[in-house]
């Protein structure tokens, strides 16, 4: 075990203190959503941990078979809420893969756009949760702040603040006005600022160095192994971002870097989320400067009875979300499947735990940036 | 004084000054407690309490002490009986008693030992006492896990706390807390001690389980702490004691290294509330910023840092003090 | 530890401090509500509701194609026949499950749905939480009727500035209602503007509140009279 995790275990005399199942949720302050973990302890250690989800399940998927392909679309904002637009891209992807709709290019503009504002305002969420698990509140409340300023943008543009059912199959539901650039352009600035300011308080903080560092440690081997994608796989080494290696939409005209960790560990993925949100707003002032004139709607077919499966993956904050559809005929889905990476990240957590004390739980539950809608669906 | 004869004069002083303190405490728990929600509201970009007592919240607390008032006084059956119900008074008397040695102005110190600083050294050990009743008495596992965490923390803190007073004390060339003021005549201590200040102030921030010492108070915790099992008035005690250590620590804390209650123009009362307030303002700033420690963090930097971090500032006080 | 580590740990500390010292000195962020008011961006999607004209007569055709293209089905419509034609007769609106997706404002090809920016809909019971069409209407008034002076416009399904530049009209789509609008239903206080054959123009001579107030009630004969003339 790493030097910094423990050098004065307490121990507790032997009676009664030994093997203890202790539950964490469902409802708690610190677990992101209604999860639910069975924890053994072992006086301050943790031997075992155990997720059980399921507290927020929908029947996303059973119920797309009922509806018609432009009905699934509000579902989709339902999974991950806090980033909706990368999830109703997953499907539009795919929607548009089994209809064979093409979109045209002012509306990818406008998706890559929005779906990087998403991700900002993602990792913002996680930033300041992952904040105040460690006891530090006041970066919580900032990044709200930085998120209010996020919501502006996103109610000029889509008309509601969250769950937007702004993406459709074969482009986006409205242009972005005057107003909305605006609203943009500030957004970007508190970004710039924000940005700065949460470096200098909390992640340069030698308290938070000392509680993230060494906890969570994931090899490039392992992060494979267990299908992390996203932060927890770039964290650990693994260079690999779905925007860059299998581009969609127009990522492949836009520039930007992806922040690889080294050592696997929380604060080398804390790092790469923050390095990935200064990268968001240099794609997003890329995608300002290119946008060109021009439809925002493809053509689609007037009664959408596609047949034939597609499968489509994209760059979700969290992770790679994909999304399978298969079509056979009808107005219907016959069948919607919904990849979610917090899911197979969830398996991290049992193997986490052993040797951690109770104080890391919250660490690593956030360190996964899990949201339970999208677990659960 | 005032025509009335000796014997009985010691006696009514005493009783004003008891009541005094303990009204002073309940006022700033009260105050304290407002001054937080309002520093952390104005640290988040937020107000804080505004309705209850408006425009500024002026009543929250005290509507919440109300609440507490009248909830249930519930007791376990299995719990230890006094143990369980005298714990609350435990750390309350001890913050009590840490004022009977702080000196309010020019000759407004109600008990004028000359061993001050050590009474204070004392009086400030025995509040883990409470808490480890608290958590004994409860009958509950986790509340006894929780008082031995905060029993460690709080004793690992005790010893460079007592060692940065010990140092004021050098400086000042006596234990009496009258004499440690009237030497700052010319320049606080704060200026000659430096590190002394530091050590205190953060040993102080951990026996007041602050953050970033509040492991026991942290809701991400599992275990919540040796006073789970308490609830309404009783809780509220512990409350009380926790308030009343951080103002008694920053009261001394403002006797030994600022100076007291020394300063030009305004009255003495008023410039030591004003240090007081200040330092307590201090650990307020410093709890909304920083993040936790973790236990074994914590007592890491206890042993390994302070306390030998203490100890040169007293050897190199000595050597300061030999010299000259 | 190096004191080097301390030096810069002591100095990071110190910079944070520093963030939140700076961040007390600025205004907060919050608002007062509800003693201020809470304010929402033009466009909010809040409530569909219907479209009224001032004649007291909806531009819904009873076409069903937002009960079809609601994803939760929460729209009823009853229809009755006026002249050999469909014709609204109730709308059922259960707002308190609206995800307020805008599918069913989208889909309506006569322009007869548009979001309303209400947000403020909370109940102690559940009925309020179903709207009928008054209801509907009368949200309409309260945030689409114009002021005094002002044109009364059919709003677009989106507020036209979101569309892209051309697409948006602010005019009433398909054949009813622009017919509607052709016999130059429009509102101004104080009299003028055409009326509807045969209809006084509501809201002539009298002051705007009561007019509003006027023109939700639904006029018995306004459907029968839509349907002569179609």
């Amino acid at each position: 075990m790493p030097d910094n995790l423990r050098s004065t275990p307490i121990t507790m005399p032997d009676e009664g203190a030994r093997e203890l199942v202790v539950n964490m949720g469902p409802q708690h302050p610190s677990t992101h959503g209604v999860l639910r973990v069975k924890i053994t302890l072992n006086g301050e250690t943790l031997e075992a941990a155990d997720p059980d989800i399921g507290y927020l399940h929908r029947c996303f998927e059973k119920i797309s078979e009922g509806l018609t392909y432009p009905q699934v679309m509000p579902y989709t904002d339902r999974t991950d809420y806090v980033a909706a637009i990368t999830d109703e891209w997953a499907y539009a992807l795919a929607a548009e893969r089994l209809l064979g709709v093409e979109v045209p290019e002012r509306a990818e503009y406008i998706r890559v756009i929005m779906g990087e504002v998403q991700r900002l305002l993602s990792h913002l969420i996680w930033f300041g949760s992952f904040a105040m698990d460690m006891g530090a509140v006041t970066p919580f409340l900032y990044a709200w702040r930085e998120r209010e300023t996020g919501y502006d943008f996103m109610e000029t543009v889509t008309g509601t603040r969250q769950l937007y059912n702004f993406l459709r199959i074969g482009g986006v539901r409205n242009d972005i006005d005057d107003d909305g650039w605006q609203a943009l352009d500030r957004f970007l600035k508190a970004m710039d600022q924000a940005l700065i300011e949460y470096d200098t308080l909390f992640t340069k903080n030698p308290i938070f160095e000392v509680r993230a560092k060494g906890i969570g440690p994931l090899s490039a081997e392992e992060a494979i192994a267990f299908g992390a994608s996203g932060p927890v796989l770039r964290g650990s080494g693994v260079a690999r971002d779905l925007r860059r290696d299998e581009p969609y939409s127009v990522y492949d005209r836009l520039d930007f870097a992806v922040p690889v960790g080294s050592s696997g560990d929380a604060y080398d993925r804390y790092l790469v989320r923050m390095l990935e949100m200064e990268q968001s707003l240099r794609i997003i002032r890329q995608a300002i400067k290119q946008i060109p004139p021009g439809d925002i709607q493809g053509k689609v077919p007037k009664a959408m009875k596609p047949t034939g499966e597609a499968y489509a993956r994209v760059e979700a904050p969290k992770g790679e979300v994909a999304c399978y559809l298969v079509g056979n005929g009808t107005v219907n889905p016959y069948r919607m499947h919904w990849r979610s990476p917090c899911f197979t990240h969830l398996q991290l957590l049992p193997h986490w735990a052993p040797g951690n004390l109770v104080a890391d739980m919250v660490v690593l539950i956030g360190t996964i940036d899990i949201i339970l809608g999208e677990v659960d669906r | 004084m005032f025509g009335i004869p000796e014997p009985w004069w010691s006696v009514v002083r005493a009783v004003v000054w008891a009541l005094f303190i303990i009204i002073f405490l309940a006022v700033n728990a009260i105050v304290a407690v407002w001054l937080e929600r309002k520093v952390s509201g104005k640290i988040q970009r937020r107000i804080g309490p505004q309705r209850v007592g408006r425009p500024i919240g002026w009543a929250q607390t005290i509507a919440d002490v109300f609440k507490l008032l009248v909830k249930e006084d519930v007791r376990a059956e299995a719990t230890d009986k006094w143990v369980f119900l005298l714990a609350p008074a435990i750390p309350f008397a001890a913050i009590t008693l840490m004022f009977l040695v702080v000196p309010w102005g020019k000759n407004l110190i109600p008990l004028n030992l000359n061993i001050g600083l050590l009474f204070v050294v004392a009086v400030t050990s025995f509040e883990v006492l409470g808490l480890f009743m608290a958590g004994w008495g409860s009958n509950n596992k986790w509340a006894l896990l929780g008082a031995m965490r905060t029993a460690a923390a709080m004793i690992s803190y005790e010893l460079p706390m007592v060692l940065a007073i010990l140092a004021v004390g050098m400086t000042a060339g006596s234990l009496n807390m009258n004499d440690v003021v009237n030497a700052q005549s010319r320049v606080p201590f704060i200026l000659i001690q430096p590190v002394a200040f530091l050590i205190y102030y953060i040993a102080s921030l951990a026996e007041a389980n602050r953050t970033p010492f509040d492991f026991t108070e942290a809701e991400s915790e599992l275990v919540a702490g040796a006073n789970i099992e308490y609830s309404g008035l009783r809780w509220a005690f512990f409350f009380l004691a926790e308030y009343g250590s951080l103002v008694g620590t920053s009261a001394i804390a403002a006797t030994l290294f600022l100076g007291g209650w020394r300063g030009p123009i305004l009255p003495g009362p008023v410039w030591f509330l004003i240090k007081t307030y200040l330092l307590v303002y201090v650990a307020m700033w410093i709890r909304w910023t920083l993040p936790r420690v973790r236990i074994d963090q914590l007592l890491d930097f206890g042993w390994k840092f302070l306390l030998p971090l203490a100890l040169a500032d007293i050897a190199v006080t000595g050597l300061v003090l030999a010299l000259l | 530890m190096k004191v080097a580590d301390i030096g810069k740990a002591a100095v990071n500390i110190a910079k944070g401090l520093g963030v939140t010292f700076g961040e007390q000195l600025k205004k907060p962020i919050t608002n007062f509500y509800p003693d201020t008011p809470a304010t929402v961006k033009d466009g909010y999607r809040g409530v569909p509701v219907l479209v009224q004209l001032p004649t007291g007569e909806f531009t819904c055709t009873a076409c069903m194609a937002c009960v079809r293209a609601c994803p939760i089905g929460i729209i009823q419509l009853d229809t009755v026949m006026v002249d050999r034609k469909r014709a609204m007769d109730e709308f059922r609106l259960e707002v308190g499950r609206c995800l307020q997706c805008n599918l069913c404002v989208e889909s309506c090809n006569f322009d007869a749905l548009v979001m309303a920016p209400e947000f403020e809909l909370a109940s102690y019971t559940r009925e309020p939480l179903v709207l009928y069409k008054n209801d509907l209407a009368k949200l309409y008034a309260k945030y689409f009727w114009p002021k005094e002076g002002e044109e009364h416009h059919f709003p677009a399904r989106v507020t036209s500035k979101h569309h892209a530049p051309g697409t948006g009209t602010g005019k009433p789509r398909g054949p009813r209602a622009a017919k509607i609008a052709e016999s130059g239903a429009t509102i101004t206080p104080g009299g003028g503007g055409g009326e509807p054959a045969g209809k006084t123009p509501v809201g002539a001579s009298v002051p705007a509140e009561s007019a509003r107030e006027a023109a939700t009630q639904p006029q018995d004969t306004g459907s029968q009279k839509a349907g002569e003339g179609a």
